[in-house]
């Protein structure tokens, strides 16, 4: 095939967003803290996630079952009403890796996650939400009745 | 391979709801084989990448708590219909899935 000016440039132009799109991928999958996930302790992983700074109490609302028949798959809503919210991190205080999840959402996405998670044995959810001003903390009790390994 | 991702994006009172289903055993590594009595190597999702019309709009990290066969849900401010949202995740040994779809008016 003879490549004219005009093919080289869609060529190009395809190469390129194709670069920029894996390239950002890529600077996104290489941030996963290994270290902070495989904290075994609920205080270390509490640390990890807070990083030095103390959350305060309030403004999140966390939508957990209070009694969960499986604890194999515990459906787990966090959400919140702040502003510029920048992270939501779950942990599960009594899990052997305490540490579930953190999500990061940009500015159109709406403070709201839900998803299922892994609960050993009765235990406080613990959600903790990163914004703007400081970090937030909520937990709520989940009473298991049949262990999911976690 | 890419393994397949279940998703679906509705628009309703000019919110997008995003539903996704992953396909994924989500083994943590700690638990054994009933029959064999050996432990069963982990195997779970770490990364989540999430674009709405090729902007990352989540990402997410996680850990071996997100249970097996993983559901996530969340929601766009605005968004329109036929906007093209893809997610993609990565897991330990590398492999990864993704999925695609366009808003739907409801």
């Amino acid at each position: 095939m003879k490549i004219t000016r005009r093919h080289a440039l869609k060529l190009g132009s395809i190469g390129a967003l194709i670069g920029t799109i894996s390239g950002f991928a890529k600077t996104v999958f290489a941030e996963w803290p290994a270290a902070a996930f495989d904290t075994t302790a609920y205080e270390d992983s509490y640390a990890a996630v807070t990083n030095g700074v103390e959350p305060k109490e309030g403004g999140i609302t966390i939508d957990a079952p209070e009694i969960a028949s499986n604890g194999a798959t515990v459906p787990v809503t966090v959400s919140t009403d702040m502003q510029d919210v920048k992270s939501i991190s779950v942990l599960v205080e009594n899990n052997p890796r305490p540490y579930i999840a953190t999500f990061f959402i940009n500015e159109n996405i709406e403070a709201t996650i839900a998803t299922r998670v892994k609960m050993r044995e009765t235990s406080n959810v613990v959600a903790i939400v990163e914004t703007a001003s400081g970090k937030f903390i909520a937990k709520q009790s989940v009473k298991v009745t049949a262990g999911g390994c976690a | 391979m890419d393994k397949k991702v279940k998703i679906r994006a509705t628009l309703k009172d000019g919110v997008t709801t995003v539903k996704a289903l992953m396909t994924h055993p989500m083994e943590t590594g700690a638990r054994k084989d009933k029959s064999t009595g050996e432990l069963v190597p982990a195997e779970y999702i770490q990364e989540i990448l999430v674009t709405h019309n090729e902007v990352v709009v989540l990402n997410a990290n996680w850990g071996t708590g997100i249970s097996k066969n993983p559901y996530l849900s969340f929601k766009i401010k605005g968004g329109a219909a036929g906007d093209t949202i893809a997610l993609t995740w990565k897991d330990n040994l590398g492999e990864t899935g993704s999925g695609e779809t366009q808003i739907k008016q409801k």
